[in-house]
């Protein structure tokens, strides 16, 4: 009996989870066997190349496209009951579909309309969230591409969902309008508790609001890890370069350093006190180890990803 | 369901190129009904000289003179005795050519569409649990549209038609008036929904505004009935009679009920039809 409740409780701490997820365009896999899982009140960061498969994932879990086999649990549920919490999603898919002629709150009204929502002020209060409080009666033709972003994400925001998609929403903003969007997803998490699950390119960006990241690489989930994770694959690390390996590797473990790795039969990367780069000069020298070149790599997100979706 | 009726309805009133379409056809009507008015002084003129007995005599060697051919002609209805049409006569013929339909199924493509081409849809698609109400909130308020059409011909016609010969001209009203319009406009407005039903179908399928307005021009202008009557000189059939644009043609002020209440009948079949096949198609495919 524990175990079925500590089964159920599992269950219960992911938003999404989804098994297998594939979906099949024609011969061309878009997601492949995708098993996700995002836990309650997290950002999830989901990062891979263009046609990676992202926005085809994040259209199957928020009920806009079918997937060709698996199976998606939303809030704990599976099979058809998910569907129910499809109304619990808001999303910001692509580009924001929005209506040229229109004004913003007039879109937002629209949707408002669609769900329901009559509360007094809601909408002004929407846009004031996104920062568009003063452009509410402006035409959306006459919108430049970032408050079109900043507008489509008040529409996802209408209706207070629990769970958030946002494909790349800091498309076209200025790094102002990205510093807000990052304190408004912030605020989202902390104050709401809500679930969120965003896709950038901007991965310096992401690295700052996602707990958990996900790298898709052709339609194929290739990692999924926490931020603790990710810091200790991206951490700061001292590369020597010496023409010996052999005669440095003792030296540096009798100066206390464990935690190294050799590359290349000339490299090695340590990865502790990297502060004490010029003591770890002096001691090699000392010991009569040859060094060609020591220096603080500091390695980046970026690097790490291209590494991972590297062909 | 209502939420999104009340949606659709909102966008219909705010949407200005609809506005634009029925303004257009406000003032196509009036210019109809001027041209009415110079037909009307031929007619008495040939009255008057008794050259050719009445104006269905004039009327009959146009229409020899056009036939075989495509197209909408607004005319003035027939009449024996070359007296002068009553409102509703003038009011039916107008519906009967398909002109409205030409200006409804305008406005129909670019309300259908518009949906589609803004990306709109991925807004409400995944959260509305039913997808298929999407296109049934959508169809209604297209009965708004088509109602709201249908009302203002008939308003402008009767305005029209009454500043330009008042003098010449006796409206007749009263009880049999009043129940012969119901009946026609009910006939024409389920063969309308079942027209724009079916144009609305192409046009969410092939997310196309030109091949919704093509495909909607030529069946109103009688292209389509063309393959309907070649098909039943080929097959042997009566195809022409169960299609929705031959029943708008055919309907005509006086007619048998019974041939207006099967009109009413293929109409109501045919948006029945067209609004299960758009049904399954929004449940079935994904929104892109």
């Amino acid at each position: 009996m524990f175990d079925k409740i500590a089964e159920k409780e599992d269950i219960m701490k992911y938003v999404v989870d989804t098994h297998g997820l594939t979906k099949i365009f024609g011969k061309h896999r878009a997601v492949d066997c995708v098993s996700l899982h995002i836990k309650r009140g997290e950002i999830y960061g989901f990062i891979g190349k263009n046609g990676a498969g992202k926005t085809t994932f994040m259209k199957m879990v928020s009920g806009l496209s079918a997937p060709t086999s698996g199976e998606i649990a939303l809030f704990g549920v599976s099979g058809r009951e998910a569907e129910k919490y499809h109304s619990r999603i808001g999303n910001l898919i692509e580009q924001p579909g929005l209506y040229e002629g229109m004004s913003a709150k007039e879109n937002l009204h629209l949707k408002c309309l669609a769900l329901g929502i009559h509360e007094k002020g809601y909408e002004e209060k929407l846009l004031g969230d996104v920062g568009l409080r003063d452009a509410k009666k402006k035409k959306v033709k006459q919108f430049s591409l970032g408050m079109k972003q900043r507008l489509g994400i008040a529409m996802a925001l209408a209706g207070r969902p629990d769970l958030l998609i946002l494909d790349e929403p800091v498309n076209g903003l200025d790094p102002q309008g990205i510093a807000e969007i990052r304190d408004l997803l912030l605020k989202l998490k902390f104050e709401k508790n809500m679930t969120i699950l965003i896709s950038s390119h901007i991965l310096e960006e992401l690295y700052k609001v996602a707990d958990t990241f996900g790298v898709i690489h052709k339609g194929v989930l290739i990692q999924e890890l926490s931020k603790e994770e990710l810091d200790q694959k991206c951490r700061d690390y001292t590369e020597i370069k010496t023409g010996d390996t052999e005669k440095a590797c003792p030296v540096i473990e009798e100066l206390g350093y464990h935690n190294y790795k050799v590359i290349t039969a000339d490299c090695i990367h340590l990865y502790d006190r990297v502060a004490e780069i010029g003591k770890l000069n002096m001691e090699l020298a000392k010991q009569g180890c040859m060094v060609e070149s020591l220096q603080v790599v500091q390695d980046k997100l970026e690097e790490y990803f291209l590494e991972l979706t590297r062909d | 369901m209502l939420n999104l009726i009340r949606m659709n309805l909102y966008r219909m009133a705010k949407t200005k190129s609809l506005w634009i379409v029925l303004l257009c056809m406000a003032a196509f009507c009036t210019f109809a009904c001027s041209m009415v008015t110079i037909d009307l002084e031929e007619m008495q003129k040939n009255k008057e000289n008794n050259l050719s007995g009445s104006f269905a005599a004039v009327y009959k060697e146009e229409e020899e003179e056009t036939a075989g051919g495509f197209g909408i002609s607004v005319q003035v209805p027939e009449k024996e005795d070359g007296e002068i049409p009553t409102f509703l006569e003038f009011y039916n013929s107008d519906l009967a050519s398909g002109i409205v339909l030409v200006f409804l199924c305008i406005g129909c493509v670019i309300y259908f569409n518009g949906e589609i081409k803004s990306g709109f849809l991925k807004n409400i698609a995944g959260q509305t649990r039913h997808k298929s109400n999407i296109f049934l909130s959508k169809i209604i308020a297209n009965m708004v549209y088509i109602l709201v059409a249908l009302l203002l011909y008939g308003v402008v016609q009767f305005f029209s038609l009454w500043f330009m010969l008042k003098d010449k001209y006796t409206f007749r009203f009263g009880g049999e008036f009043i129940k012969e319009t119901g009946v026609l406009l009910m006939a024409f407005f389920l063969l309308y929904l079942a027209f724009l039903g079916g144009i609305s179908l192409v046009t969410t399928v092939l997310k196309s505004t030109a091949a919704g307005i093509t495909l909607g021009m030529l069946s109103a202008f009688g292209v389509l009935s063309s393959f309907g009557a070649y098909a039943d000189k080929l097959l042997h059939v009566n195809l022409s009679k169960y299609m929705v644009i031959t029943n708008v043609h055919g309907m005509f002020v006086g007619a048998v009920r019974k041939d207006i209440f099967f009109a009413m009948g293929v109409g109501a079949l045919f948006s029945v039809i067209y609004y299960l096949l758009g049904a399954v198609y929004f449940t079935k495919k994904d929104v892109v």
